[in-house]
């Protein structure tokens, strides 16, 4: 925190920070959220606000205004907001030091005019709160209002900062649609905002446990120098859903999970799994790191794309003992519709250190079980000395880094039996973040919030690393869309997919690991 | 708390933050049965919850009999945010039975996770000694630890010890100790001593309620035009409430002095001078706040002159959730800043976490001792 409006923090270092405060206090900022009628900002903006408040984290003087078409007052924003806060089990005292933040603009996000009265609006709330203008725009609206956004921030002159004071701005995925859609976009926000000002948020690098995937890596000196094509027999990512569409069938008829998955949650685990360790830990250099990765994974042809990607769909089944319809039978969704729920994908990182590992990565809806997970399959030991007297066969040790649920990590290995003969038997160690540290860990937009707020950007997506994925996928997508192969299969739900996605690894000798 | 009386009986009410389980009576100290006591508890996990031992550390917490109970929350309180192998060790409150032995008790201090559903248990081990046992305690606690598990001492009640409490530190990987719940100077430096000795490194719980303070102060000179001043800074008034400055106001002093490479000079009573490097006198004043009983820190004035002016004022009232800034210098300016306070078990759950010494309190303590001395 500064005193001063500028709140930029001195080149110099501060004798007074050395080796003692760990964190920066948050700057006083106005969080301006657009879409402030939207899902996304009752079940994960407004919370993680709240939350922040209540932790002491956010500056006392921080202010909320939700801008959206439908009118609102101040105080029914806030009505709304109470009973979230109820929801939420924030205590009395902490609402009512919240609840006057709150404020709420109506407009649209196409028109010009509301601009100038947001603009009116915020400079009148800051000078009653007394925030020095910095803000943030939270992007929680729909994409395709993305561009009208950009184009009437900067029109407007929300863009620019006020003299010593910051903005930024937090867009939402999906940012584009496709590698073109996401240069326009880019190049449309960067008409008004400079990169430095963007934060491009992919909420699952605000999870916990996608950060502990660095510090597992590279705080232990026991797995790093494990963690090359030398060790490492092949790498498989899951991030497993069992719910459906739900009331998002408008946009997912147009991502499907390559878009709403691969190109983001998905890819960015892939990264953080395979990068180098950066030299600083600092938002640029661990983002070189992940772009380096991405680079290294050259555009799947088509004869690559029919051979190493299964694309499904689910129909009618049921799920933890509930039947469910199939994706084709829920409201909003095309009778006809090829949308894919479902995508398995064998990818590979062509550099020193991944330079024939198999990366497996399956995501989709209505599966067996909800579980995200990276599994890093290590190497079978050289020689089977146990075999000769009759043991089974050895299995691989797997280190598993458990995003969610029950976030931790195990590592199985081998281990005798009790008793007379020798047999070898698969046990794992566990570790679990409740149980090892008696509190499950916050919500990763709080974490998000608060970085954008201090200005760190370390678990945002840079430009480049957003083109680069898109690259990545549109050359599956193009596949998909010019050849028809692989073609899309039906899947119960509650199952793990078509059976096609479990032979995907068993044609190189592996298998999926259950979650 | 609730407490069942035995294992394998189902907890009444599973709302409750904390249960104990366990708990067979107190009984003449035997390891191993102690440990088999502890091993039973899990083996026949009560009723139909789900029950999760944890362990990430041996916490060892030597308290008398007064602040036995006092702190009793607070204890289970550190062991729900980072549970451990606790070691509860307090003078014997009944007759022994045999007077030459320690008595103890095996339970299991258990909390209700965010969201139900499961118990998070740290196994619990209460050493009772008379005065003719009390030797014995380090060899019992270190028969019980948990060999791949950091050892942590935690120091809650004001000095001087008696040897075989000290003798617990030579076990210790981390001692955390509280210099605030000291008076006296001598105590306080006696608790800022252990910083420079060998073996385990020492935490100081005043260091990190400290912590808003410095982050505060701090944040004053982040700004380019705002840094220049912090050379240039000549008069520091720290106001405290109680009979007088409490060991966090020394640490604080001995904070900026260590920072700014400040050496003492003199000293005038409460006011002290120092040598800057710069070249420059400033000082550093304790001054007490009558209306104030209770032993703390309510406000800190930073001066600056020169090129660079600064008259910075802030002051936390008590139990406020924010602290005023008050900005005279360079230009008027009046806001509240965040001022987070820990609770003192998620402070003590900071230190052991933090695990590392701490150079910047190791520096300030020093400091501080130098200011006792001055």
């Amino acid at each position: 925190m500064s005193p001063d409006a500028g709140a930029r923090v001195s080149a110099a270092p501060n004798p007074l920070r050395e080796g003692s405060v760990t964190l920066r206090a948050a700057e006083p900022c106005t969080f301006v959220v657009f879409g402030a009628s939207g899902d996304l900002t009752h079940r994960k903006l407004l919370p993680a606000l709240l939350e922040l408040t209540r932790d002491r984290l956010l500056h006392p003087k921080t202010a909320v205004v939700g801008f959206a078409r439908q009118a609102k007052t101040d105080q029914e924003f806030r009505d709304e907001t109470a009973a979230l806060a109820k929801e939420h089990d924030i205590a009395e005292a902490v609402w009512h030091a919240f609840a006057p933040s709150l404020f709420y603009c109506t407009g649209t996000f196409e028109n010009g005019d509301d601009y100038k009265a947001l603009k009116a609006f915020l400079e009148k709330v800051e000078k009653e709160r007394g925030i020095p203008g910095n803000r943030i725009y939270y992007l929680a609206a729909p994409p395709p209002a993305y561009p009208a956004i950009f184009e009437n921030l900067g029109a407007s002159g929300l863009a620019r900062p006020a003299e010593g004071a910051w903005t930024r701005v937090i867009v939402e995925k999906p940012f584009g649609r496709d590698l073109r859609s996401a240069r326009d976009l880019n190049a449309k926000i960067h008409a008004h905002f400079d990169e430095r000002q963007i934060y491009r948020i992919d909420h699952y690098l605000g999870k916990e446990t996608v950060q502990n995937i660095l510090v597992f890596r590279l705080a232990n000196g026991i797995f790093e120098p494990l963690w090359n094509s030398r060790y490492v027999n092949h790498v498989q990512i899951t991030v497993a859903e069992t719910v459906g569409v739900e009331a998002r069938a408008g946009y997912y008829e147009q991502a499907g999970v390559l878009r709403d998955m691969l190109q983001n949650h998905m890819l960015q685990l892939l990264a953080l799994t395979a990068m180098e360790p950066p030299s600083r830990f600092d938002a640029d250099f661990v983002r070189d790191e992940k772009a380096k990765v991405l680079r290294a994974m050259e555009p799947l042809t088509p004869e690559q794309v029919a051979k190493r990607t299964v694309r499904g769909q689910y129909a009618a089944g049921s799920v933890a003992g509930e039947a469910v319809p199939g994706y084709r039978q829920e409201p909003g969704v095309d009778p006809n519709s090829t949308t894919e729920t479902y995508l398995a994908v064998k990818l590979e990182v062509d550099n020193w250190r991944w330079a024939g590992v198999p990366f497996y990565l399956r995501s989709g809806k209505r599966l067996g079980k909800r579980a995200t997970e990276v599994a890093i399959s290590f190497r079978r030991p050289p020689y089977s000395l146990f075999r000769s007297i009759g043991c089974a066969p050895i299995e691989a040790n797997v280190l598993r880094l458990r995003i969610q649920p029950d976030e931790g990590v195990s590592l199985s290995f081998g281990t005798k039996a009790p008793g007379q003969a020798l047999q070898i038997q698969p046990v794992r160690m566990d570790f679990n973040y409740l149980t090892a540290f008696g509190a499950d860990p916050p919500d990763a937009y709080e974490r998000l919030l608060l970085d954008c707020n201090l200005g760190d950007s370390t678990l945002f997506a840079r430009e480049d690393e957003v083109e680069l994925a898109w690259e990545r996928v549109d050359a599956i997508v193009r596949a998909w869309a010019e050849r028809g192969d692989p073609p899309l299969l039906p899947y119960a739900a509650g199952t793990w997919g078509p059976r096609e996605g479990d032979a995907l690894p068993e044609r190189d000798g592996h298998r999926w690991y259950r979650v | 708390m609730n407490e069942t009386p035995a294992a394998g009986r189902a907890p009444a009410d599973t709302t409750a933050p904390f249960l104990l389980l366990g708990d067979q009576g107190e009984r003449p100290f035997d390891a191993v049965a102690l440990e088999r006591e502890l091993e039973s508890m899990w083996k026949s996990p009560p009723g139909a919850n789900a029950f999760y031992r944890a362990a990430l550390a041996n916490l060892i917490v030597p308290l008398d009999t007064e602040p036995f109970e006092r702190l009793a929350d607070v204890i289970a309180d550190v062991a729900r945010r980072h549970p451990a192998r606790l070691f509860r060790i307090g003078p014997a409150r009944h007759a022994p039975g045999e007077p030459k032995r320690l008595t103890a008790r095996a339970t299991a201090l258990c909390h209700l996770r965010e969201g139900g559903g499961a118990f998070v248990c740290s196994e619990q081990v209460l050493l009772e000694y008379t005065e003719e046992t009390a030797p014995l305690v380090p060899s019992a606690v270190r028969s019980l630890l948990i060999g791949d598990l950091p050892v942590v001492l935690l120091l809650l009640t004001p000095g001087p010890r008696p040897p075989w409490a000290e003798a617990l530190a030579g076990l210790a990987d981390i001692v955390v100790a509280d210099s605030c719940v000291e008076e006296e100077p001598a105590a306080m430096a006696a608790v800022w001593e252990r910083t420079g000795r060998k073996g385990a490194p020492m935490h100081d719980l005043a260091w990190a309620r400290l912590e808003p303070w410095r982050a505060s102060l701090a944040s004053l000179f982040d700004t380019p035009e705002a840094a220049p001043a912090l050379r240039s800074l000549h008069d520091v008034t720290v106001v405290h409430g109680g009979a007088a400055p409490p060991s966090s106001a020394w640490l604080l002093a001995g904070w900026l002095a260590s920072r700014l490479g400040w050496k003492v000079a003199s000293r005038d009573g409460a006011r002290f001078r120092f040598r800057a490097p710069e070249g420059g006198t400033p000082e550093i004043a304790f001054v007490r706040d009558e209306t104030d009983p209770e032993a703390r820190i309510r406000e800190v004035r930073a001066r600056a002159a020169g090129a660079h002016p600064l008259d910075a004022r802030l002051t936390h009232e008590a139990r406020a959730d924010d602290a005023r800034l008050e900005l005279l210098a360079p230009r008027a300016l009046v806001t509240p800043i965040p001022f987070v306070r820990r609770e003192l078990a998620a402070a003590v759950v900071g230190e052991i976490q933090r695990r590392i010494p701490n150079a910047a309190f190791r520096d300030a303590a020093r400091a501080a001792r130098a200011l006792l001395e001055a």
